[in-house]
């Protein structure tokens, strides 16, 4: 089944955004986010840290040192948590990593590489397609 | 080589002071060390940021091993299981708990089933889980070259 979602026209120029949810899979608390397609983060999820709360996501910590490298040299320590991430009736437990700085969640390739995607750039819309 | 967590601190302070050129607004900062960077890069008759910017690139020379930060008992018993488990040829997922509980899980999935029924047993309000592997610091790009955090 495919999937079509509007860019985001707040930012200039505007970005490719898939909601997905992310629910824990301790508790059951779920939340809509509104993720950006980010090709360039090599990981699954980047969450901002009001997630780690709302989400009680200290239930599922994975404890491992990581660190997110931005722009090549600006590092921030990250928490990592497994979640589910469900997107058009695809369902998955990952590995997500929430940031302290972050402010826009991020879907990188860990993610993106299990989808077709197809951005229609002049219409600013994404097209996802679960295989 | 270890680095103590307020030298660590002092050097995000020093990135977001560079990052700030781009209009961040900066928190934080030590001001005792503010201003013995500012006196010595007078006594040199260089800038702040040149200062900054030589600082960083001679931290950027040395290696990370690891990064000492607030003491966490529970991070703690999973690290001191971990290093015991992985010297008797064990592997897996330990789940801790508490500090007299935790568990031996053979996958991630098999310990979010441990976890769901020791919640609705209310036996935890936070877990930790851990690789039986040596621990090692992990790198990871993001491609936003910094906007996502503006």
């Amino acid at each position: 089944m495919k999937l079509f979602e509007r860019y985001d026209d707040s930012l200039r120029p505007p970005a490719p955004v898939v909601t997905v949810v992310v629910a824990n899979p301790v508790n059951d608390l779920r939340a809509e986010v509104k993720a950006y397609v980010d090709t360039g983060f090599s990981e699954t999820l980047l969450l901002p840290e009001e997630y780690y709360d709302k989400l009680s996501l200290m239930l599922t910590e994975f404890d491992e040192d990581c660190y997110a490298v931005h722009g090549g040299f600006f590092p921030a320590r990250l928490k990592i948590v497994i979640v589910f991430i469900e997107l058009n009736g695809f369902r998955k437990l990952i590995k997500a990593y929430v940031h302290p700085y972050l402010r826009k969640a991020l879907l990188g390739r860990g993610v993106l590489n299990m989808f077709y995607l197809y951005l229609k750039g002049p219409e600013k819309v994404l097209e996802l397609e679960v295989p | 080589m270890e680095i103590e967590i307020s030298r660590y601190h002092y050097i995000l302070v020093f990135v977001n002071f560079i990052v700030g050129k781009r209009g961040v607004f900066l928190r934080n900062i030590d001001e005792e060390v503010y201003r013995e960077v500012k006196a010595r890069a007078a006594l040199l008759g260089i800038t702040v940021s040149e200062a900054v910017n030589m600082a960083l690139r001679e931290w950027l020379r040395k290696p990370v091993v690891g990064v000492k930060g607030k003491r966490d008992y529970l991070k703690d018993l999973a690290e001191r299981l971990a290093s015991k488990y992985y010297e008797e040829g064990r592997k897996g997922f330990l789940v801790v708990v508490s500090e007299r509980e935790y568990y031996l899980c053979s996958s991630i999935e098999e310990c979010v089933v441990l976890l769901r029924r020791l919640y609705r047993e209310k036996k935890i309000k936070r877990s930790i889980i851990r690789e039986v592997k040596p621990k090692s610091v992990r790198f990871i790009e993001v491609g936003g070259g910094g906007i996502e955090v503006i």
